[in-house]
């Protein structure tokens, strides 16, 4: 449960995973304390153990559990909580900002019908921003609200997965990774 | 920032030890219920740091860039921010940190709590359904994605509207004096429901929802993404 703050919704993914296969609750606790850590060891076991468990539980949280085989030829182990935070950050910080614009009209609309007491019609309300805005005006205030999904404590724990995983996969240097993170430092700038 | 850091693992810490507490001490089965009671503890906690970003947010859209100022008349008298910490800095100026922290933070913490209890206990009947098989993996989280982000939004929007209304309203002072009244929540309301009925609490509800649906539909696709890459390192 503890990952489902800030990413409200998917992050509920990983989680109904987490309540339902594991209740030893001091396990979960040992696993969030350490959540990366680089066995030296190259764990063929873990891997077993992995696709026997999404063989075990073929639900829609286990899509491509067992089909993929990195982990044979690297030595880096993740927790499920912090895979989920990780790739919920960077899930949430795209959807919040290609959503934002919808967010904009609609605030757009609750507050003129504070004001005026009627409905700002959607066409008219667009209109109006792009003439006097451009499309800056749908993203106004799109960095604070992408900053939420930001705040240090995930930020810290991000950069530290991130950057091991640099380091340990060549695979994902020209992969969709590099490109989020290009897209999330380029939200900050 | 250490601030944030600080009710970010106080959020993490009370979630967590809810939920424990809460498989220990009683008889409740279903762990619907048990995510639903902890999302509205941390839907609580989490108010107290939503309220200022949505503040600052809704007077970032808010705010009208009319070129032609005559012509636009509710710009007239409204600020205009260029970013981010220029509207921080006017608030704090012009009404005070209290303003910043405390504006909206009932209506806040009353719209917060539902919405997480709507939202968990919405997706996880779904992914609990047959229909879960029936979609199979991809289809499914964005689906139930997108109908729990509805499911969260059309019951919360009334107070949504309230909030976004009472936030937009500035509560500036002038020689100690505030300048212009500001309504409360239940005068907003009572304003709202003689102006336009029981319709005019779902104004802009339109685009919440296609919102809803977008951002999920993204924020799915790139986590199954990221999720494939990583879910073979995924320690036991």
């Amino acid at each position: 449960m503890k990952s489902c703050i800030s990413f409200v919704g998917l992050l509920a993914v990983g989680n109904c995973d987490n309540i339902s296969q594991r209740s030893p609750t001091h396990k979960r606790y040992r696993q969030f304390s350490n959540s990366v850590s680089i066995s030296k060891h190259t764990s063929s076991i873990i891997q077993a153990k992995s696709y026997r468990r999404s063989n075990q539980h073929p639900s829609i949280y286990n899509i491509r559990g067992g089909d993929t085989n990195i982990s044979s030829t690297t030595s880096l182990s993740v927790s499920a909580t912090m895979a989920s935070l990780f790739a919920g950050s960077i899930g949430g910080a795209i959807g919040v900002g290609i959503s934002y614009p919808f967010d904009t009209l609609s605030t757009k609309a609750q507050v003129s019908t504070g004001k005026e007491g009627q409905q700002l019609s959607l066409t008219k309300s667009i209109g109006r921003i792009w003439k006097n805005e451009g499309v800056r005006g749908f993203f106004e205030g799109v960095l604070v609200t992408v900053s939420r999904r930001y705040q240090p404590y995930t930020l810290i724990r991000m950069t530290y997965l991130f950057t091991h995983l640099m380091h340990l996969f060549p695979i994902y240097h020209n992969s969709y990774l590099t490109l989020f993170l290009l897209y999330t430092l380029s939200l900050y700038n | 920032m250490i601030g944030q850091a600080l009710i970010k693992s106080i959020q993490f810490a009370v979630n967590e030890i809810t939920f424990l507490w809460l498989e220990k001490n009683t008889t409740i089965k279903s762990n619907l219920i048990k995510m639903a009671i902890a999302g509205t503890l941390a839907g609580l906690l989490s108010s107290f740091v939503v309220s200022p970003i949505e503040l600052v947010k809704i007077r970032m859209q808010s705010q009208n860039k009319a070129v032609d100022k005559k012509k636009d008349d509710d710009a007239s008298d409204a600020e205009v921010f260029n970013n981010e910490i220029d509207c921080v800095r006017w608030m704090v100026k012009n009404e005070g940190w209290k303003a910043l922290f405390c504006h909206g933070l009932w209506i806040t913490i009353i719209r917060e709590i539902p919405s997480f209890a709507f939202y968990f206990v919405a997706y996880g009947m779904l992914a609990k359904s047959p229909i879960a098989d029936i979609l199979g993996g991809h289809a499914a989280p964005l689906l139930f994605g997108a109908i729990a982000g509805w499911a969260m939004w059309i019951p919360t929007y009334p107070i949504d509207i309230v909030k976004t209304i009472e936030q937009a309203q500035t509560s500036e002072k002038v020689d100690g004096k505030k300048k212009k009244d500001v309504l409360n929540s239940r005068q907003i309301t009572a304003k709202l429901y003689r102006a336009g009925g029981l319709r005019g609490f779902f104004d802009g509800l339109e685009p919440k929802l296609a919102r809803a649906a977008v951002k999920h539909a993204v924020t799915f696709y790139v986590y199954e993404v990221l999720m494939g890459f990583l879910r073979p390192h995924i320690r036991n």
